[in-house]
């Protein structure tokens, strides 16, 4: 319980301390294009209204974008850890296209799949998936065989070994890479959204910096920041609430 | 009556169990002594279905040895608790694999179990909270929770501390007596092997052949521990693994 108290304690001073540099570095810079906290959050509350299409939109693509990677790259991930044949496939193709620098694939998917909904999902889903599979992969291959061992002298189906080992074993690995994921995912959104709509923080941001309104800017960065930032707080707060065992002191 | 006859494990060119033949009786306690690396776990893993590419043939009552026909229970070296299963779960693990009921007369069996193992206020845990023994006694009590055909255990007692892997031995021994469930063990201490196994099984070097089965006079399962009777069998045995090690 203590242990928990810390955490939440951890992640406010963080907040704090994060807005007293911004604070303190506003003052000292004093310059119109960097807007302090205080004005910031003010704008914020008073031009919600018409941010909040934009934040819903915005939130959907990530959702959407992140529940596809994790659904797919984990299946795919736990594929290639129990079937040498499919790795030894897949593999090399992984690792190819793992330091590829897929943000620049944007015009390509733009082209392919037009400026809707669609293109902006896939290109989360293109940056994200990579980093899923390996980590999955790798989390399946060091559960300890043991674990399997007992289940088939039980005589358990494959249902089986995966409902009461393979799932949950990597379960703390894929909220570790759905941190990351979250992280890279927010980035990735808000570059695709300057190109070819008018819906998302993205293109609020990028169309308030061109109509040189800094203020509606600031706030609009404030906004998704605090989005990503309570993502973040529900990936933790799932994490804690499942993996309980994860948490518990060796002896 | 366990009858395993020829049974041969290769590994790509590697010959890992040579020919193994064994008859075993209902109700008694197997011991195999082996050097290490010598293919007793391999053997085991044999037996409960884990390694399916061998040749020969196992029989259970004169039917062919299977996890969906029989009741296999299997407590390996490391004792295979999932970290994410709290010790009531993990020991109940074969009900919800075999979707047997739980009924009273369970609930009562199970509770005999915990407290023969002094596992009752530990339900709780996680593995993780547990000390060796503690671990140890809880994969001994998800073996005898599901009144097995016949129990495996490879090298059980070989990680503990030495008192507390007597202790451990003793509940075994209690629960033992109580169920008279057929089992093998594999160790490469000969002192257990003496204390637990009405029968001693040596095991060649590797590839492992079955050496010599000898029947242990001392056997703690009837009387009470002679203990210079123990000492001299343990002598004995060890004269023999020197005579066919060599």
């Amino acid at each position: 319980m203590s242990k928990k108290k810390l955490n939440i304690r951890n992640k406010l001073y963080g907040l704090l301390l994060f807005n007293l540099i911004w604070y303190f570095v506003a003052g000292l810079v004093d310059s119109p294009v960097l807007i302090g906290p205080v004005a910031t959050y003010v704008n914020m509350f008073n031009i919600m209204p018409s941010m909040w299409s934009h934040l819903t939109v915005s939130l959907e693509r990530i959702v959407v974008g992140l529940l596809i990677s994790i659904l797919a790259g984990a299946a795919i991930g736990i594929v290639m850890a129990r079937s040498p044949k499919v790795n030894s496939m897949l593999s090399p193709l992984v690792y190819f296209t793992y330091p590829v620098p897929k943000l620049a694939l944007l015009p390509v998917v733009m082209l392919l799949t037009g400026i809707g909904e669609i293109s902006k999902i896939i290109m989360i889903i293109l940056i994200v998936i990579f980093q899923v599979i390996i980590s999955t992969r790798d989390a399946v291959n060091n559960i300890p065989k043991d674990n399997y061992n007992v289940l088939i002298s039980l005589g358990a189906g494959k249902m089986q070994q995966f409902r009461e080992i393979t799932f949950p074993a990597i379960l703390p690995d894929l909220f570790t890479t759905l941190r990351i994921a979250l992280g890279i995912a927010v980035s990735v959104l808000f570059f695709t959204e300057t190109y070819g709509t008018d819906r998302g923080m993205g293109y609020y941001i990028v169309d308030a910096w061109m109509r040189i309104n800094y203020l509606d800017m600031y706030a609009g960065i404030a906004l998704l920041s605090i989005m990503g930032f309570l993502l973040f707080l529900l990936i933790d707060l799932a994490d804690t609430v499942c993996c309980k065992w994860n948490k518990a002191i060796s002896v | 009556m366990l009858r395993i006859r020829d049974i041969s494990v290769k590994f790509g060119d590697t010959t890992i169990l040579n020919r193994i033949n064994l008859e075993l009786n209902a109700g008694e306690i197997y011991g195999i002594i082996g050097p290490s690396g010598s293919g007793k776990s391999t053997f085991l893993h044999v037996l409960c279905n884990i390694i399916q590419a061998f040749e020969g043939e196992i029989l259970l009552n004169e039917e062919t040895l299977h996890p969906r026909k029989h009741k296999i229970a299997f407590v390996p070296q490391h004792y295979g608790l999932p970290d994410w299963q709290r010790v009531d779960r993990n020991i109940l693990l074969p009900q919800r694999i075999r979707k047997e009921d739980n009924s009273e007369h369970f609930q009562a069996h199970y509770r005999n179990i915990l407290e023969g193992l002094d596992l009752t206020g530990l339900t709780k845990r996680f593995p993780r909270e547990l000390s060796g023994g503690q671990r140890q006694r809880v994969s001994l009590a998800r073996a005898f929770v599901q009144r097995p055909d016949i129990l495996l255990m490879d090298e059980p007692f070989s990680a503990l501390d030495a008192i507390t892997s007597e202790n451990s031995q003793e509940l075994f021994l209690n629960l033992w007596k109580e169920n008279r469930t057929t089992t093998i063990f594999t160790t490469h201490n000969v002192a257990e092997a003496v204390k637990l196994g009405k029968r001693i099984i040596l095991f060649s070097p590797a590839p492992a052949t079955v050496l010599k089965v000898i029947d242990n006079p001392v056997h703690t399962q009837e009387k009470t521990n002679d203990e210079w009777e123990m000492m001299r069998f343990t002598q004995e045995i060890k004269s023999h693994i020197k005579a066919l090690w060599e």
